[in-house]
């Protein structure tokens, strides 16, 4: 009894430490974040920077941000859908081949960032001529983001009943009825929480950007300029511009703020498909 | 304007909805007629050899121990074996006038002219009425009055109408196992086939559903031809007025005897047939 006791206790000791210990993490992130950034008016995102950064506001950084990852998820958005209903399809053909490819996914879902850039800038800037640029920098984050975005849809269109198949078959329908009418919307939540993931990482990407789309200050007026991301201005800021750590404090508050909302979306979807599963 | 035109619809489909059966399949049910027909799976036959007809209208019962290959037989005669990578099919294969086996045969209409049901009951996980909606877009229904006029028809046929007629745009999966598996038959209803198959449709109910949905198929009678395989002798003593027997030798099935339902139920000719229908075997 008393042994029982002991290890009932400790385990709920545990998982209270570290659940603590993972949360005093994000609070003193944040803390630090706000407490350095100080208060700072919405003027700070739309207006224009001034002082290579030190001063004015991070209009173009926003701009220029927000082109990347529509670039990135535009192009990235087919593609995962495409090849996550290949492996889904393909699995259950052809076992061997599919764990290959799911094997080759996973080890390119880990591999670091700054090689993606590499290959980025040698295959999109100068291979195909793009130069550094805001399509290139979207288009090396989506070669980034798709490994992992193709498994976590692959894994949601699998949670769906294996008898939709034959159901839909048995009604005369097409495999792309089947999919894009049955398999999609049932796994739609799955697949938006997949989706926002991968772009919140392509949002907070810096290594990736830095070889593709370059760090020019100025307002981007075609995918064909180059940008500068919100991460890699708070990166310049910090490390090469004198007097730019407040305003990189403040691009961090907007960083955290951007991935906030767009993490709890991801997670508002996710309770969504639960609750779906669990009401069945 | 709406209503009009529901009114219009209505009178159109229930022309076709209870047109006289013939054997040739045009409109109302169709004959089902078999010629040494065998399902292989990598090679290795499901079952073998089986010549039988089923007759137009009427309500046949497939019986026979676990593993003789009913569920098989039943995939060949709407091509769901296609789905099986591993499946091969031999043999000839017509219903109504159609012949289903060759390469030319419009798969998507045959499954349109022989619905099925299976042991779980599978809506899609949308509203009621988008599961009859897709499922007859699909077959070109386009305009949407017409579709809720068939819908309401198909789930008026299967008693469901009552139940369900205020809470149409609510998830199909909140029904219970009863309404789930009559909302799948009104659903494949909708769609006006000629053949329905049923693979075990009581075995994942509780006895009152069950008894639902027996009454159900009962009342199809005459309209479809129905082909159901059911594990329930006495079941398929109540409903059927054709019956078909399998039996499983050397893990392959075979057609052992098949007939009126009254003759093969109470006086079969086998003795492994008047072994299993009495209980002594299977
Ligand atoms: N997809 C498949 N791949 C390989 N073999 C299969 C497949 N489906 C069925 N079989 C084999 O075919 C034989 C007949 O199976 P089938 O499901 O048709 O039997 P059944 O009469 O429906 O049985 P039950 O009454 O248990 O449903 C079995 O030996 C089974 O192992
Ligand atoms: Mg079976």
């Amino acid at each position: 009894m008393d042994r029982y006791v002991f290890r009932e206790g400790s385990f709920t000791v545990i998982t209270w430490l570290s659940g603590i210990a993972v949360f005093a993490i994000f609070a003193l992130l944040v803390f630090d974040v706000f407490y350095h950034s100080g208060l700072f008016s919405l003027e700070f995102l739309f207006s224009d920077v001034k002082g290579a950064g030190r001063e004015g506001g991070i209009l173009p950084v926003i701009i220029s941000t927000s082109l990347i990852v529509l670039t990135c998820s535009v192009v990235s958005l087919p593609i995962a859908l495409g090849s996550a209903y290949f492996l889904f399809y393909f699995s259950r053909q052809n076992t061997r081949i599919s764990a290959l490819l799911r094997v080759s996914l996973d080890v390119l879902a880990s591999t670091p960032s700054i090689v993606f850039g590499l290959f980025g800038s040698a295959f999109f800037c100068l291979y195909l001529d793009l130069g550094f640029s805001i399509l290139s920098g979207g288009l090396t984050l989506a070669c980034m983001i798709l490994p992992a975005v193709i498994r976590m849809c692959e894994e949601g269109l699998s949670a769906t009943p294996e008898e939709y198949g034959l159901q839909a078959a048995a009604l005369g329908m097409s495999k792309t009825a089947l999919f894009f009418h049955v398999l999609l919307p049932a796994a739609l939540p799955t697949l938006s929480a997949a989706v926002l993931l991968g772009i919140g990482r392509a949002l907070s990407e810096t290594a990736a950007l830095l070889f593709t789309s370059g760090y020019v200050l100025r307002m981007p007026e075609s995918l064909m300029d180059s940008g500068r991301s919100l991460s890699i201005h708070i990166y310049d800021l910090a490390m090469n511009i004198p007097g730019g750590d407040q305003n990189a404090y403040r691009t961090a508050a907007v960083l955290l703020g951007m991935l906030f909302v767009i993490n709890s979306v991801a997670l508002a979807s996710m309770n969504f498909c639960a609750g779906r599963v669990i009401r069945k | 304007m709406n209503r009009i035109l529901r009114k219009l619809y209505r009178s159109d489909l229930e022309g076709v909805h209870y047109a006289e059966c013939d054997a040739n399949g045009a409109a109302g049910c169709a004959a089902i007629e078999a010629k040494n027909l065998s399902v292989h799976y990598d090679g290795v036959p499901a079952f073998r050899d089986v010549s039988v007809s089923f007759p137009p209208c009427q309500i046949t019962a497939l019986v026979g121990p676990s593993g003789c290959g009913k569920t098989s037989f039943l995939q060949c005669l709407n091509r769901l074996t296609d789905l099986i990578p591993a499946a091969e099919v031999f043999g000839d294969l017509r219903i109504g006038a159609t012949s289903v086996f060759p390469g030319d045969c419009d798969v998507s209409s045959l499954r349109k002219r022989v619905g099925m049901i299976f042991q779980k009951p599978t809506p899609f996980p949308f509203s009621i009425r988008k599961n009859f909606h897709l499922a007859l877009k699909e077959h070109g229904t386009h305009c949407s009055t017409e579709r809720d006029v068939r819908m309401e028809k198909a789930l008026r046929d299967v008693g469901l109408w009552t139940e369900v007629k205020d809470r149409l745009g609510m998830n199909a999966m909140s029904l219970s196992g009863g309404q789930k598996q009559r909302l799948c038959i009104a659903r494949a209803l909708a769609l006006q086939p000629e053949v329905l198959l049923m693979d075990e449709p009581c075995s994942a109910l509780d006895p009152i559903a069950s008894a639902t949905v027996e009454e159900l198929i009962s009342s199809l009678r005459g309209r479809y031809t129905v082909i159901m395989v059911t594990h329930n002798i006495s079941q398929a003593r109540r409903l059927a007025d054709y019956a078909a027997f399998f039996w499983v030798k050397h893990n392959t099935g075979h057609l052992v005897e098949h007939g009126e339902a009254k003759k093969l139920f109470y006086e079969p000719v086998n003795d492994l047939t008047q072994a299993y229908v009495s209980g002594r075997a299977g």
